[in-house]
């Protein structure tokens, strides 16, 4: 794990040196400008689908955006497994360059450490509608992560009708509890994802890409620093399914390690004042959960299908945009029944043991999630069409859950539709210095919860009820920040462009609520 | 471009609707209960209660009028199948085709278990139902967990084991044994592997004449395992065990004056006190024997031509035992370490805590009160017969978790 921060923390400053240097050659008499970026990235249709191929369209320009985040978040309308307050930092770079005349990159690396506190019952980092295997402790307490990402994405200009592309994504998490008993997590995930698209003309592109994708979550065993003795360490099997043992905590170990394959296709519609992007894709994931000798209470499997829909129309002197976005995962957990078998050596006397599966429960718990968000935004652009003036988008969406343990049946799900609109607006634009308003006002409203549980157990009472009543709840989410861009010459003719934006919003649900502000700084450099 | 929409769309939904089945339970499984050939061919085990219980869910069937059970639907699993009749020697008498010498107020268990029985499929099965005729001595409290003394350190000196009448007469424990089973680990001498005999670590022998040490109905005796004095000084949570009925130690051993002791005749060690060991495995019993044990066989661990040897006692001689297996942190109790045969214990018993110190005892549930007279649960399966209590209190009975 060192190695690994070693590693990532060698790339980051390689990040930032080449952002530099890079900035020093291709330095014009012109400061970088945040909008401009910003419209180039929302041209960048295929950015937002999985074929890096498909980027070779619509180029960004070479430069680098380099912030660093501070934010805090609290409040009272949480989940029972999560915490009721997060107070972070995060830093990121990302890198748009040409490598050589045929071949261009992106790079994006981001680090990002926080603290959640008072969260229980989950010492895993995915808790819902996911691997029903977890585990936990009811004693609440304060946890620590640190998040590395690191993604690549190189790909080519058009020969012969066809564009390249490849990516690289790289994540590695370590995440610690801080109080009895001391979990420490440690997260691997990577993906390779090759892709290629094809011009059919000058109007119409098909793409395709594949991914693989591998992903280990391990907690070596946990830690006490006290001796209490009734200290219980639960065992999840899916919604109120669990065994709590005291002193459960000891020899406990327990990691998922998962392989996912998939694919997408997409079309890509292009005229000169239209610019359309569809991708429909499919991922199918199989992931273990392995303990000690052999042990596994089980295995998850999901498919998750995902349609895109990106769409961007010139009129006059404004930018449209209307992104539909929907994913549907089916995801199943099959429960295996094991005994310990010993086997003893009569010449040494020596006894080894193993877990060994007597019977599998197919599907024993299954999760259907399911996620919709439509956005329209509409992009006031001054003359260069490089900037805008305001903005102004309204979103609606769907999102919902259903997970059913069998055998004896219990079921909950939760739905619940968002409805909102968002703008911001350049208040003041004077010398390349800009003040801009961003806000947004988000209504969700719950389109109904079921809870049926077959056993009235802890879990029910201390996780699913509180949860039921969170899921229930109708919200009216306001957000609002203000940025100011300006120019910055530092480094010889260097020109670069900073920013510092403030932020802060809150979530109301009832008579609870969920707050969070914070501020951010960086900068973006040729 | 539409057409192409709506067939990837149809295919998605397909693909969605046809990847998940639903686990299914195991319908219409048949038990047909036979009871022994002595009995009159119309006499059948019918409206009887039936319980399969697994850690994971417990069942209560009844079988119908000609002593077969109708399972309609049971969640695939691992179950222990335990089912019993109770009834007078009278009524014994009545529905046998033979004599025999069995007094009409003496208690007649007709049973039948079967352990670990998989579950997985329909499949109709027979199970032949046992007769015994109910012995009066059963261990009511077994206390090895152990607690924190004052100090918050750990305290393990505590630990007892209760014995109590569960008839209506007087009983004596004059020359009776109690013993432990080994507790190597790993374990050296299985019940699965051994089905006639269990293989003991430590036997102690109840002194007397024959009728020094009487145990009166609903009555019951306490036997220090390592020290019959008031724990509570040291151990606030502890138990006061200064009025143990014994000790066990050494004749001339130091100790509690006041107290009888009660030596371990029999030892694979040179430990003098009754070993239970903290966390578990401790298989405990109570047997009687006119033989010498000292003359039965003593053997190593399969395997060993040293270390701890192993007295065999067999399972014909044991009046009642209780297996208490070790609860493992995160996969609970072994039910395949046990060393106890199904006749003797078709269940087992553990406490919460995997390593101990938690200051709580396996104690009988009560089963009712006859004439003024506590009652304890005996259906020869521990699981179903015992609780867990926290804070034991030696010869107490009142605790409401015992009326579960």
């Amino acid at each position: 794990m060192y190695m690994k921060k070693v590693i990532i923390i060698i790339v980051a400053s390689v990040f930032i040196t080449s952002t530099l240097s890079g900035q020093i050659k291709d330095s014009i008499q012109k400061f970088p400008d945040f909008q401009t970026r910003e419209l180039q990235g929302l041209r960048q249709l295929w950015n937002k689908t999985e074929n890096s191929a498909g980027m070779g369209f619509s180029n960004v320009n070479t430069g680098s955006l380099t912030s660093i985040n501070k934010y805090f978040s609290n409040g009272d309308h949480h989940r029972v497994q999560e915490g009721s307050a997060n107070n972070g930092l995060t830093f990121s770079t990302e890198r748009y360059d040409k490598f050589s005349e045929k071949v261009y990159v992106r790079g994006s690396f981001a680090f990002n450490m926080n603290t959640e506190e008072d969260r229980g019952w989950s010492d895993v980092v995915n808790t819902y509608n996911s691997n029903p295997y977890i585990y936990g402790s009811s004693v609440r307490g304060n946890y620590e992560s640190q998040n590395f990402d690191l993604n690549l994405k190189v790909f080519s200009v058009r020969e012969n009708g066809f564009n390249y592309g490849f990516t690289i994504d790289y994540h590695v998490a370590d995440i610690s509890r801080q109080r009895d008993p001391r979990s420490r997590t440690y997260v691997l995930d990577y993906s390779i994802i090759p892709s290629i698209t094809y011009s059919i003309d000058n109007h119409n592109y098909v793409g395709i890409n594949l991914n693989y994708r591998f992903d280990k979550e391990k907690m070596p065993g946990l830690t006490t620093v006290q001796t209490d003795p009734n200290l219980k360490y639960y065992t999840f099997s899916g919604l109120e399914n669990a065994i709590g043992r005291i002193g459960g905590y000891r020899a406990f170990s327990r990691q998922f390690i998962g392989d996912n394959v998939g694919g997408s296709l997409q079309y890509n519609f292009k005229k000169s004042n239209i610019n359309w992007l569809i991708s429909l894709g499919m991922d199918a994931g199989w992931q273990e959960t392995l303990g000690d000798k052999k042990q596994t209470p089980g295995s998850f499997n999901s498919f998750d299908y995902k349609f895109l829909s990106n769409l961007l129309i010139y009129k006059n002197s404004y930018l449209h945009n209307f992104l539909l976005n929907v994913n549907v995962k089916d995801a199943g957990a099959d429960e295996h029944r094991q005994n310990l078998i010993s086997t003893r050596d009569t010449l040494t006397g020596i006894t080894t043991e193993n877990w060994v599966t007597i019977y599998t429960y197919k599907n024993r718990f299954v999760s259907l999630t399911s996620d919709v968000t439509l956005k329209w935004d509409i992009y006031s652009l001054q003359k260069n069409n490089d900037s805008y003036n305001w903005r102004v988008g309204v979103n609606a969406g769907y999102s919902s859950f259903s997970n059913i343990y069998y055998l004896p049946k219990s079921e909950y799900s939760a739905g619940r539709v968002i409805a909102g609109i968002s703008g911001s607006y350049v208040i003041t634009a004077n010398k390349q210095r800009k003040l801009l308003f961003e806000g947004s006002f988000n209504s969700g409203i719950s389109t109904g919860a079921k809870l049926n549980l077959a056993s009235q157990t802890e879990i029910a009472e201390n996780i699913l009820m509180p949860d039921f009543e969170f899921h229930k709840q109708n919200t009216a989410e306001v957000l609002g920040s203000v940025k100011y861009t300006f120019p910055l010459q530092t480094i010889k003719n260097a020109r670069l462009s900073g920013y510092v934006r403030l932020y802060g919003g809150n979530l109301f649900a009832g008579a609870a609520n969920w707050s969070n502000f914070g501020f951010a700084v960086g900068i973006l450099t040729l | 471009m539409k057409r192409i929409l709506i067939i990837l769309a149809s295919i998605s939904l397909i693909a969605i609707g046809c990847t998940r089945e639903e686990p299914m339970q195991v319908r219409n499984m048949k038990i047909e209960f036979e009871l022994p050939s002595n009995f009159k061919p119309g006499i059948k085990y019918a409206n009887k209660e039936v319980v399969f219980s697994s850690p994971y869910k417990t069942y209560i069937f009844t079988t119908d009028n000609n002593g077969i059970l109708t399972i309609p639907e049971i969640i695939p699993d691992e179950y222990t199948i335990n089912t019993s009749w109770e009834i007078s020697g009278s009524e014994y008498k009545s529905i046998i085709t033979t004599n025999e010498l069995i007094e009409d107020k003496a208690t007649v268990l007709l049973r039948a278990t079967l352990s670990n029985y998989q579950v997985f499929t329909q499949k109709d099965i027979k199970m032949a139902l046992d007769m015994l005729v109910m012995r009066s001595l059963l261990i009511s409290k077994v206390y090895f967990s152990g607690t924190k003394d004052n100090a918050n350190r750990n305290y393990i000196v505590d630990s007892f084991v209760e014995i109590f009448n569960n008839s209506d007469e007087i009983v004596y424990a004059d020359g009776k044994y109690l013993a432990l089973a080994e507790s190597m680990s790993p374990a050296a001498y299985l019940a699965k592997d051994n089905p006639e005999y269990i293989y003991t670590r430590q036997i102690c022998r109840f002194p007397g004449n024959g009728t020094t040490y009487p145990i009166l109905p609903g009555k019951s005796i306490v036997i220090a395992a390592r020290g019959a004095r008031d724990h509570r000084t040291s151990a606030s949570t502890s138990v006061n065990l200064a009025d143990a009925d014994f000790e066990v130690k050494d004749l001339d051993g130091t100790g509690n004056p006041d107290v009888k002791a009660l030596p371990v005749i029999s030892s694979s060690t040179s430990i003098k006190f009754f070993n239970l060991i903290t966390g578990a495995p401790n298989a405990v019993f109570i047997f009687e024997t006119d033989e010498d044990i000292m003359q039965w066989p003593e053997y190593f661990a399969p395997g060993r031509t040293s270390g701890e040897r192993f007295r065999r006692v067999p399972i014909s001689t044991v009046l009642d035992g209780v297996e208490c297996l070790k609860n493992n942190a995160g996969t609970g109790p072994d039910v395949n370490l046990k060393r106890f045969q199904d006749i003797i214990d078709a269940g087992f018993a553990f406490i919460n805590a995997s390593a101990g110190y938690v200051n709580e005892s396996i104690e009988r549930k009560i089963s009712g009160v006859v004439d003024g007279r506590i009652v304890l649960k005996d259906s020869n399966n521990s699981t179903q017969d015992f609780v867990i209590v926290s804070g034991p209190v030696p010869r107490n009975y009142d605790n409401p978790l015992l009326l579960n």
